[in-house]
């Protein structure tokens, strides 16, 4: 193809002299003048004056023009056609019909591009196809076809960034043309912004936009549910979902929620613009723990466009509320001061406590009653009678049997009997607890896992981890044993330790690296089951060593935190701490994943119980029919893992049991995601697609009116096409003769006017 | 017959604390003992080393918290100072800075659960304002700021309006407190003076304007600020306000 060609003249200087010698020459011609001026001052014709000025402005004009060296630059140039872009949305809204029953908006971009490339015979520029999804790819016609568009996010700036940045170095991309339903869902979800539109004026391409999909269709869509995560037993939970309704204005629809299949709630909205966003609040009251999956579900018009997006299921992990913490500390001292700014911190624990803070033989006069003092009398009754039932876990510090103040003696059963029914105790050693007590306990030393044997000791020692305490939740904190050792001979040392037995259905964790009764060594935190219950004891009242002591070096310690929260998860029976445990990889899917799902055995003492074998069903939660059931059995680790191929979208439950345990349960739920975002909605946005063209001097068509004619190029930069021809205009003699001309003239001058 | 009665009191007591109370010590070992610790630097830090035993002995006495009498002096800059989580800082005049180290060794200190009872000792002389100074380094995000009597301190044991010293020179306790907890208290006000005795028993030093009763005020406030460092807010538990607003009123 011919190129009409551009033939240029520019006069340059071929001087090889450095400016600063040039500007120096200049400089010097100019005092030359100003001293020529200087000498001519008393000179009384005129004429002359002038006329020896003359001659040496004359001179020195020819002196500088030798310097410069001036000449003629002759080019010839042409303007090369560059390339035009067409950038194709592959994303996976474009898979949505462009109309109610009608073709997919890909189909319709495909049969866009098809027009465009027949014609691009009518333009100088070549052509190039992309499509960007996850990235941007050059592509065929036929490839397009074949692919399906799955891309979850639609970032149009990003399309554009990649496009202008893969053109770079070859021939100049001079127009793009973009073919996309403009539903972006990243930058440009809310438009245009100021940045977005400072980045598409920089790219200095006019991007011309192509709309496919019909707007104004009518879809009912269920944007967003929140919270999607967890909530607590017996809480009320507010749920909010996010209902988008277009055209249907004036409609009332009906919402649902429900759990399980089970209907909870119905509420009725009603559209009051053809294009909104309402959000409905259900409340939700979880009565157990677990993972639950609800599904919020908006009533099907015949007229939309699309139906999958009327229903959305989310999954809560429901959790226990806050831990009703009793802690009674005989004494105040830094074990009850630590303890109690750990259980304060911790937000989901709600702290009752009660200290004995003055002795009863105290000999000063000041009296309580007269209300000089902030003692209250210690409920008992309320405490121990009333409300006994209401705390997940009691505590007693340093408390004894027998403190004069508080007749605890009179409500031991209570305890024993709180306990026994599923309760949940820690008792924690000192000098008024356990064998340093005036008096033990009665009835709750039957649920105690040690019972006294002896005075304390008082030596500093470190407690060594017993081989089951080395894989117990509470106190194994390392990867493996080895760790698990390091770490807890890495901590301070502890002062006093009530001496202890523990009972033959205890489990020790912790024992004294030395000291022994009988044949055991003595221990230091021990626990047991009693009944429905769970007791432990730690038989020290120095653990806050490893809260404030750990931090003398500089280097951070979170042991005190992890084992005293790891013992309260124990206590109140956290169902990640049961012996058998099944999980799905994820609480939500997308469509066509793989689902997996993960068990894990564990023996009564949280050994991993190898080769167990386990029963597990998936269930569907919508048609509340039982899919699969398997039997399984763990690995040497107590693990076992499984995946589901195929599912369609919904809700699930995944139910295992043992089969020579069978009282061993575990479940969890997880939700195949009907529709991702991009899927979800039938949003089709002319509006941003029309910002896009106008930010950047393009131009927007319509699918059925696109052509390559009309769309807006940016004009390429000429490049040179033939050899430059240079032409230099001061080496001429008449220029030298002139200049020599004009000194002799000026030299004999002033000889004759009597300068010289 | 005054001099003799004290005498044989002060006999009786020292009988108490070097027997009956140091073999209680010894039952269960110290370490969740109140240990009366005192900061060791360079100015004029121990002149309530005396106070500060008597004082211990008054926390035993009057509260059901055990104790370890004799005070034991410590560096700033010494990793031992975790062994000891309440800190008595006091002083008379003003003292030079304190190194770098030494500050960030009493920040985390501070951090982590340590307590830090400033006293000017005497007459102050400089002490509060260089306590002041190091203080904006040590926690430059906890600037002291005033406790009002509605705060927990003031009835963490007894009920008290304000704070008592041996000297009358403010009512108020400066403070820095690290999120709800407060970390260093100051008293302008030579609270330890009120504690320390000569040799024949006999208090050492006046109180001043208040006499006896602003020394028995002082006493409490003393106690009062150990029963926090150990219990924290448990006075502003819910099951206490509700009587403890009743007896403010």
């Amino acid at each position: 193809m011919e190129f009409p060609a551009l033939h240029t003249s520019e006069w340059v200087s071929f001087s090889p002299l450095p400016a600063w010698l040039w500007w120096g020459a200049v400089f010097f011609c100019m005092l030359s003048l100003g001293a020529g001026y200087w000498g001519l001052r008393r000179e009384r014709s005129a004429l002359m004056r002038r006329l020896l000025l003359g001659l040496r402005w004359l001179a020195a004009a020819m002196l500088l023009l030798f310097l410069l060296e001036p000449g003629q630059r002759s080019r010839t140039l042409a303007h090369l056609p560059g390339r035009i872009a067409l950038l194709v949305d592959q994303t996976a809204s474009m898979q949505l019909p462009s109309r109610p029953g009608g073709e997919t908006r890909m189909a319709e971009a495909l049969k866009v591009v098809q027009a465009l490339l027949e014609q691009r015979s009518e333009r100088p520029e070549g052509v190039e196809l992309f499509g960007f999804g996850e990235s941007l790819m050059p592509a065929t016609l036929a490839w397009m076809g074949e692919e399906v568009p799955k891309a979850e996010h639609t970032d149009l700036l990003a399309g554009l960034r990649a496009l202008s940045q893969a053109t770079q170095g070859s021939k100049p991309l001079v127009g793009v043309v973009l073919v996309s339903d403009g539903a972006d869902n990243t930058r440009l979800r809310h438009g245009i912004s100021a940045q977005a539109a400072e980045f598409l004026k920089g790219l200095g391409i006019p991007v011309s936009t192509v709309l496919v999909g019909e707007e104004n269709l009518k879809d009912v869509a269920i944007e967003r549910i929140q919270p999607d995560g967890f909530a607590f037993v017996r809480s009320k939970l507010q749920v909010d979902a996010s209902i988008r309704i277009r055209g249907f204005k004036g409609k009332k629809l009906s919402v649902s929620l429900k759990s399980e299949g089970q209907l909870m709630a119905s509420k009725e909205i009603q559209a009051e613009l053809e294009d909104e966003v309402q959000t409905v609040a259900f409340e939700v009251t979880p009565d157990r723990t677990g993972r639950f999956v609800y599904t919020v579900g908006v009533e099907v018009s015949p007229e939309e466009v699309l139906v999958d997006n009327n229903e959305r299921s989310f999954s809560l992990k429901v959790i226990r509320d806050r831990i009703r913490v009793l802690l009674v500390s005989g004494r105040p001292s830094w074990e009850e001061r630590f303890l109690r700014g750990l259980l304060k911190e911790d937000s989901n624990i709600e702290l009752i406590s009660f200290y004995i803070l003055r002795n009863h033989d105290d000999p000063t006069e000041v009296s309580n009653e007269g209300e000089e003092m902030s003692l209250i009398p210690f409920p008992m009754r309320e405490i121990f009678d009333e409300q006994l039932a209401s705390f997940d876990v009691v505590i007693f510090q340093n408390f004894g049997y027998s403190e004069p103040q508080l007749m605890i003696s009179l409500y031991e059963g209570n305890l024993e009997r709180y306990l026994f029914r599923g309760g949940a105790f820690l008792l924690m050693g000192g000098d008024r607890s356990l064998g340093e007590s005036k008096q033990g306990f009665q009835e709750l030393a039957r649920a105690l896992p040690v019972e006294a044997a002896g005075r304390a000791e008082v030596q500093l020692f470190s407690p060594h981890p017993t081989p089951e305490g080395l894989r117990h939740p509470i106190t194994a904190f390392g990867k493996d044993s080895e760790e698990t050792k390091r770490l807890w001979a890495q901590l301070p040392l502890l002062q006093g330790l009530n001496r202890t037995r523990a009972k033959k259905a205890a489990t020790v964790l912790l024992e004294h690296p030395t000291l022994s009764a009988g044949a055991q060594r003595l221990p230091v935190f021990a626990l047991w089951e009693y009944g429905r219950g769970r007791v432990a004891a730690l038989m020290v009242d120095s653990t806050w060593h490893w809260a404030f002591l750990a931090h003398s070096t500089g280097a951070p310690s979170h042991s005190y935190e992890r084992f005293f929260k790891n013992t309260l998860r124990w206590l109140t029976r956290d169902p990640e701490l049961t012996p058998l445990l099944i999980a799905a990889d994820a609480p939500r899917f997308s469509t066509g994943k793989v689902v997996g799902a993960s068990l894990k055995t564990r023996t009564v003492d949280y050994a991993a119980a190898p080769h167990t074998r386990i029963s597990l069903e998936l269930v569907s939660l919508e048609k509340q029919q039982r899919l699969q059931v398997l039997e399984l059995e763990t690995d040497e680790e107590g693990h076992a893992h499984v995946e589901f191929n195929g599912l369609e979208r919904g809700a699930y439950k995944l139910l295992a049991r043992g089969i020579v345990a069978a009282e061993q349960e575990s479940q969890d739920a997880f939700v195949i995601e009907p529709l991702g975002e991009e899927r979800s909605t039938a949003r089709v946005s002319s509006q941003l697609l029309k910002s896009i063209s106008e930010s950047t001097q393009g131009r927007f068509f319509k699918s059925n009116a696109v052509s390559l004619k009309e769309v807006p190029l940016k004009q390429p930069a000429p490049i040179e096409i033939d050899r430059s021809k240079d032409e230099p205009k001061w080496d001429r003699w008449y220029f030298f003769v002139l200049f020599v001309v004009c000194c002799m003239l000026e030299w004999a001058l002033r000889r004759r006017l009597g300068y010289v | 017959m005054k001099s003799a009665l004290s005498l044989s009191r002060r006999q009786l007591l020292t009988f108490l604390g070097s027997t009956f109370l140091a073999s209680r010590a010894w039952a269960f070992g110290e370490s969740s003992r109140w240990v009366p610790a005192m900061a060791q630097y360079t100015g004029k830090w121990d002149s309530r080393r005396s106070a500060l035993r008597r004082f211990s002995y008054e926390v035993q006495r009057r509260t059901a918290t055990e104790v370890v009498l004799e005070p034991i002096p410590i560096r700033l800059d010494s990793p031992r100072l975790f062994e000891l989580p309440f800190l008595y800082f006091g002083g008379e005049g003003g003292f030079a800075p304190l190194e770098q180290g030494t500050r960030q060794n009493i920040r985390r200190y501070l951090e982590v659960g340590g307590f830090i009872l400033a006293d000017a000792n005497g007459s102050g002389g400089g002490f509060e304002d260089s306590f002041r100074r190091e203080m904006s380094q040590v926690l430059p995000q906890a600037p002291m700021v005033e406790l009002s009597a509605e705060h927990v301190l003031f009835k963490s044991f007894y009920m008290l309006s304000s704070a008592a010293g041996r000297g009358g020179v403010s009512p108020f306790l400066e403070a820095c407190l690290l999120g709800r907890r407060v970390a260093v208290v100051l008293v302008p006000n030579d609270l330890m003076g009120v504690f320390a005795r000569n040799e024949a028993g006999h208090f050492e030093y006046p109180v001043i304007p208040g006499g006896e009763r602003q020394r028995e005020m002082a006493i409490r406030l003393a106690i009062n600020l150990i029963i926090y460092a150990l219990c924290l807010d448990y006075k502003d538990d819910a099951a206490h306000l509700p009587a403890l607003v009743r007896r403010r009123r």
